[in-house]
């Protein structure tokens, strides 16, 4: 399609314009990406789903005020971000959102790595439970960096965070998760395994 | 050039990114040579995994159910008039549009209700499509009678070489979800690496994985199962006896007797892989594999008159021969005749 080409800005004006199929192109291209997104906040696919139609909606409705200046990811991001925490809250009103969130699904998705990659279960587990142990927010931040590559600007602002405490957050992740891959034996094997594929390259 | 010392260098690299997350392969090369190196192999794995877990957590959205919140979009779009305001994103009402704020109630329940006919509608629509594009994964089998071998080139890229009377079964999303197949009696595989995907083949009881590699199988006796590494490295698994993992080195073999500990020994290449240049070998050989040998490589029948009371070794190496030469060599040498009638074949030994 030639929307590929398109600059968020000149995508952005023919949607502004009135084109639908500029529109359903931003949806096609992010659509997926808010609903993974989604699940950093909460497991209820309904809520998430819900969220990305207002999102779309909201977009469409105030094409004619609104002016995204910077790019269309980050300010789909940030809609979808505050409504999703707003209805989370008022969907749990009596717990926090740390606890909403369901542990079981990193333990499960977890459980689908290791068997695709067929990485033995007790070494890599400990990583497996070291991210779970992040606190939320170093999560989000690690997520939003190096999974959606939004820019360290649009994570502060995203996240309300000052940029500083963004490369804060991002290096204590992953320091964390370091000490456990260093102190952990698997390395050895599954280096091995992960070697001799590559050998015969 | 960079020097990727830490975790963070690689997390920093965007090529690295699309090649883990994207399997983007453009500077896949570049990387596997990475990963071969022994100190950065080590943190550019860690890396990766820190990744992929990243990437595992919460579920894929199907396609199908994308569109279908796009089109239920499109319904809300169309019917919507503009600036309606939407009940979530803008929703603060001041007490004097409290009339207003019912009405707008009012109507977006009329909204959604037409929303929800409306989906209905295309949910109706498009079930019947669904059926037809999902292309549920169904199992593709491919077959040799005996006296027939062939080779078949799987959708990953790898082959098969498959024996006769030997039978291969896997599924159409081979290689897009999985690389396992399913074996019964004997093949030789060669396998494309794919480091996200395992090719695993599954044979009796005992799994075996490769991340790219060739190496054959034999279990025509689901009892007595065979793998034998050519190149590259494999691990094999007894499923009943989980713990205990066995990696090959090239030039060895495993043999797993039904639920014994599985055994690790050299193997003659010459002999395990001859059958799939079309040379028929035999080595030291009894007589009664000799037969079920001949049985399966010709796809016929064979009786035995006068069978001797020694035991026979025999040995002998054919290459796209005759049935009827190999009879007579290894006749002459342990003194049988032969008849040949049709499919049926008998051997007469001499006292």
């Amino acid at each position: 399609m030639k929307f590929h080409t398109l600059k968020d800005i000149e995508l952005w004006k023919l949607v502004a314009d009135g084109d639908q199929t500029a529109f359903d192109h931003i949806y096609l291209t992010h659509a997926k990406d808010l609903y993974k997104y989604g699940f950093r906040f909460t497991q209820d696919t309904e809520l998430i789903k819900d969220v990305i139609q207002d999102v779309f909606i909201h977009i469409w409705e105030s094409k004619n005020v609104l002016f995204i200046n910077k790019s269309i990811k980050f300010y789909l991001f940030s809609c979808f971000r505050r409504e999703v925490i707003k209805r989370v809250n008022v969907a749990c009103k009596y717990e926090s959102i740390e606890d909403y969130h369901s542990k079981i699904s990193w333990e499960v998705s977890f459980q689908e790595i290791l068997e695709e990659n067929q990485i033995s279960l007790d070494s890599t587990h400990k990583l497996s439970r070291a991210i779970d142990a992040l606190p939320l927010r170093q999560k989000e931040a690690i997520y939003l960096r190096y999974l959606q590559e939004l820019t360290y600007d649009e994570i502060s602002e995203l996240m309300g965070v000052q940029i500083p405490s963004i490369y804060n957050l991002i290096f204590k992740g992953i320091k964390s998760l370091k000490t456990v891959l260093s102190h952990s034996d698997f390395t050895s094997k599954v280096i091995f395994l992960f070697f001799f594929n590559l050998h015969w390259y | 050039m960079k020097s990727y010392n830490t975790i963070e260098d690689f997390l920093q690299d965007k090529s690295f990114l699309s090649w883990v997350l994207h399997a983007d392969t453009s500077s896949g090369c570049f990387w596997e040579k990475m990963a071969s190196d022994k100190e950065k192999g080590i943190i550019l794995h860690q890396a990766r995994l820190i990744l992929l877990e990243f990437q595992a957590t919460g579920e894929d959205w199907e396609e199908q159910d994308q569109l279908l919140l796009l089109s239920s979009i499109h319904q809300n779009i169309q019917q919507g008039k503009p600036g309606r305001g939407h009940s979530t994103i803008k929703s603060e009402h001041s007490e004097k549009n409290h009339w207003r704020g019912i009405s707008m109630l009012l109507f977006v329940i009329f909204i959604s209700m037409m929303g929800f006919l409306a989906f209905d509608v295309v949910k109706y629509h498009t079930e019947p499509a669904l059926e037809n594009t999902e292309n549920k994964p169904h199992w593709i089998t491919k077959f040799n009678p005996k006296g027939q071998k062939s080779k078949i080139h799987l959708p990953d890229g790898s082959t098969v070489i498959i024996n006769a009377d030997s039978e291969i079964k896997y599924r159409s999303d081979f290689g897009v979800n999985n690389r396992e197949i399913h074996l019964t009696g004997e093949s030789f595989f060669e396998v494309v690496p794919d480091s996200l995907l395992p090719f695993r083949v599954f044979s009796g009881k005992v799994i075996t994985t490769a991340l790219g590699t060739s190496f054959n199988i034999q279990s025509y006796n689901p009892d007595k199962i065979k793998v034998q590494l050519a190149t590259g490295k494999v691990e094999v698994v007894n499923e009943l006896l989980e713990n205990q993992l066995v990696f090959l080195q090239p030039g060895e073999e495993v043999t797993s007797v039904g639920n014994q500990k599985i055994t690790k020994s050299k193997f003659n290449p010459k002999k395990a892989f001859s059958w799939k240049s079309g040379v028929l070998f035999f080595d030291n050989a009894s007589l009664s594999e000799f037969e079920l040998t001949l049985e399966r490589w010709y796809g016929v029948e064979i009786s035995l008159e006068n069978r001797p009371k020694q035991k026979l070794k025999i040995s002998g190496e054919f290459k796209d021969s005759y049935l009827s030469n190999v009879l007579e060599s290894v006749g002459y040498a342990y003194g049988f005749n032969h008849i040949i009638d049709q499919k049926k074949v008998k051997l007469v030994f001499e006292h």
